[in-house]
């Protein structure tokens, strides 16, 4: 068995997840990452996407939006704006907020309103990731 | 002298009192509860965000992003958080006079301080003094989110990057129990680490760039420690409120009591009078 290290998830709601884990990986701006325990420091950006980490053998899975992430030499610190687990998403209602969501993006103007389009899209990519968990 | 009359109406009036205050700190009560929710989860996030941007501000370079910079400070912005209402006890009353120490202080280092406020109360007790106000933002404790803590950023930030001022600080009170606030004066820009660690000068990685990371991270921290700042604001406002209201009520029931001694004894007193009078008057008819 793998060492382990603390990896810590917080939203401005709550702490999603506090514990010691061998393994995680999170969606980063530049690709996906994996942190085993003595990773090189780091802090990235994280986009919205699925974030998961091994323990015990077993992955657990989150729905996360955008933030950011501290990796240091023992332990992971992921802050993000959202995060759900499988168990709370409902697979009707996330399929009907991403329906909606991309229903509002296609009209949406990316010239006239840049930021709100980001955020748009953001909330998009937030929904599939929502989506896809739920599905299995 | 008070009349039975005047006493009975006394004790209606103040029964009456009594009732509002009650239902004020059941109301407050309530509201604690969601507050105190509110700032107990956004804690760590601002907590962790915390540790992070500071480990990230004694790594980096100072001129890399104007938030990190540190000036001299010729003018300070302050940011005022009170409440809207009052009966509150002394909530609004010790920020007042912290936030004028806090003036006199940087004036004796020659720094001329501005504010801005967030809650009417502090608003209406700067209007009237030296101090010049740059912004205010009214009523809005009942809905405190992070828009608006948004917008108070926006506004400080403007004033801080343009180099009008140099300094922002941020003046409130702080959550710790449903009794007890704690008034909590921060510095909010420049992000100058507490303690510059050159020692632990290791490998680090950003992706995609140290410059990117701090331009959208810096806005962000220094929102988040304002809206935390909101939170522990409106937490401490109904924690204070509750626990004036619930000393209004208790002095109510004492005032209560005595009005009710005094009425029984004047009652009886001018019973014992007539009674008097009417012996005496028999007496007299007797003789």
């Amino acid at each position: 068995m793998a060492e382990k290290f603390n990896a810590v998830l917080v939203t401005p709601k709550k702490v999603v997840l506090d514990k010691e884990v061998e393994e995680v990986i999170a969606p980063g701006i530049v690709g996906e990452f994996g942190v085993l325990i003595g990773h090189t420091p780091m802090l990235t950006f994280i986009k919205p996407g699925i974030f998961s980490y091994l323990e015990n053998d077993k992955f657990t899975k989150f729905a996360v939006g955008a933030g950011f992430c501290e990796v240091l030499k023992d332990s992971v610190s992921v802050l993000v704006d959202e995060a759900y687990t499988g168990e709370e998403i409902d697979p009707k209602e996330a399929e009907a907020e991403l329906a909606a969501l991309q229903q509002q993006l296609s009209q949406a103007d990316s010239a006239a309103d840049p930021k709100g389009f980001e955020q748009l899209t953001n909330k998009v990519k937030v929904a599939q990731a929502k989506v896809s968990l739920a599905g299995g | 002298m008070a009349s039975l009359r005047d006493i009975r109406k006394r004790i209606a009036s103040v029964k009456n009192t009594q009732k509002i205050t009650n239902a004020m700190k059941m109301v407050s009560a309530a509201k604690l509860r969601r507050a105190e929710e509110a700032i107990k989860s956004a804690r760590p996030f601002a907590d962790k965000m915390r540790a992070v941007l500071m480990s990230l501000a004694s790594r980096a370079n100072p001129a890399a992003h104007p938030m990190l910079e540190a000036r001299p400070v010729e003018k300070a912005l302050l940011i005022l958080i009170t409440a809207d209402r009052g009966l509150c006890g002394a909530f609004n009353t010790n920020l007042h006079r912290r936030s004028e120490a806090f003036v006199r202080e940087m004036k004796e280092k020659g720094v001329q301080v501005h504010m801005i406020n967030v809650g009417r109360k502090g608003n209406d007790y700067f209007r009237r003094r030296q101090v010049p106000i740059v912004d205010r933002f009214i009523n809005v404790m009942n809905s405190v989110n992070n828009e608006l803590a948004g917008q108070v950023v926006a506004v400080a930030a403007e004033q801080f990057m343009s180099g009008e001022f140099q300094e922002v600080y941020v003046l409130y009170n702080s959550f710790r129990t449903a009794v007890s606030q704690i008034i909590t004066l921060k510095r909010l820009l420049p992000v100058v680490p507490d303690e510059p660690d050159t020692a632990r000068q290791l490998e680090y990685l950003y992706e995609p760039s140290e410059e990117e990371l701090l331009a959208s991270l810096l806005p962000r921290y220094v929102q988040n420690q304002v809206f935390t700042g909101l939170l522990d604001s409106v937490a401490s406002e109904h924690g204070a409120r509750m626990s004036a209201m619930e000393a209004a009520t208790t002095n109510a029931e004492e005032m209560i009591y005595k009005l009710t001694l005094k009425l029984n004894r004047l009652r009886q007193e001018s019973i014992t009078t007539e009674l008097m009078e009417i012996v005496g008057g028999a007496e007299a008819l007797k003789g």
